[in-house]
């Protein structure tokens, strides 16, 4: 191992891809994206919370407040505590915070942190979008800004996919080496075995 | 650094807020659990003695979602849902590392140019 020292470069590419999923850019256009989302979320939730009268909404007219103060709203403001909308512009943080978390090759370096972006961004990104859409329908009338937000959503999946896809590549590659889920839960965490170190190495082609 | 000094934020917001909305009658002892809750954050972001002592803060935050979400009939009064937004933030920030930016420390050995 005393060879492979201090050779890993941080800012690889990640194949089967020809670029790092987790550069620095790549991840701040997709925080900003998220932080964007959020911003628009939190104005839907001052209109929920009281604190301005009305919604812009350049296609719908007052669709957006019609969603806004719907009782599908009204009942998910009393379960959860918050309106929907300040708690979907956490959810957007938590996205954006997610996202500027972490080196350049955090892939391999903290998959627990990508994995848990990914459930983020991934799964509950497309589970709030269909959200957004039935609750138009259950409704009966359309937001506009939700729907910007929810189309937001989509557009973060696609742009967070490939970083997921690196870490899940690179842990089902330590845990097939290594046979054993041991090796590759401690390198989940950010503690990679001997062998799981040298996968790095092979996987990048570093020298 | 830069999830403790946010958490340092709304450890100090968490602290002023139980001051600055009006809380019912009978929750007035409320207040010195919520201004404890921001002190108790400052003290688990500020601390160097232990590198994982931020993720403490999830205790914390629990206990604020906690007590907004179940103290009052929801939707609560403007305090309980500031508590229930706090403690879904700091729960966030608790869970980055201290050195997010850097690679773990086991991995650091094998990284040019780390240290």
């Amino acid at each position: 191992m005393s060879e492979l020292r201090q050779h890993l470069d941080p800012t690889v590419e990640a194949p089967p891809f020809d670029y790092n999923p987790s550069s620095m850019p790549q991840r701040l256009r997709i925080g900003a994206l998220a932080l964007v989302a959020g911003a628009i979320a939190l104005y839907m939730g001052f209109f929920q919370w009281g604190w301005i009268d009305s919604v812009w909404d350049p296609v719908f007219g007052n669709g957006s407040e019609t969603v806004l103060s719907s009782e599908e709203s009204e009942a998910m403001h009393r379960f959860i505590g918050l309106p929907d909308a300040v708690f979907g512009a956490w959810a957007y943080l938590t996205e954006a915070v997610l996202a500027f978390a972490g080196s350049t090759r955090r892939w391999q370096f903290r998959p627990w942190l990508v994995v848990l972006f990914g459930i983020d961004v991934i799964p509950l990104g497309i589970v709030s979008a269909i959200l957004v859409v039935l609750q138009g329908v259950s409704v009966g009338a359309w937001c506009f800004l939700c729907l910007t937000t929810a189309l937001i959503s989509l557009v973060l999946v696609v742009m967070a996919y490939d970083e997921v896809w690196s870490a899940l590549r690179y842990l089902h590659r330590v845990w097939r080496d290594e046979e054993g889920w041991r090796p590759a839960w401690n390198t989940f965490w950010g503690r990679p075995s001997p062998r799981a170190v040298e996968i790095a190495y092979e996987m990048t082609g570093d020298e | 650094m830069w999830p403790r000094i946010a958490e340092l934020t709304i450890a100090a917001w968490l602290a002023a807020s139980a001051f600055v909305f009006g809380l019912p009658e009978s929750a007035d002892t409320s207040v010195v659990p919520l201004a404890a809750a921001g002190l108790v954050v400052v003290a688990f972001a500020a601390s160097r003695r232990w590198r994982l002592a931020h993720l403490l803060t999830l205790v914390v935050a629990l206990a604020l979602i906690g007590w907004g979400w179940a103290r009052f009939p929801r939707p609560g009064p403007a305090a309980a849902q500031n508590a229930i937004l706090c403690g879904l933030i700091l729960g966030l920030l608790a869970i980055v590392p201290n050195q997010a930016m850097k690679p773990p420390l086991p991995w650091r050995p094998h990284v040019r140019g780390s240290d």
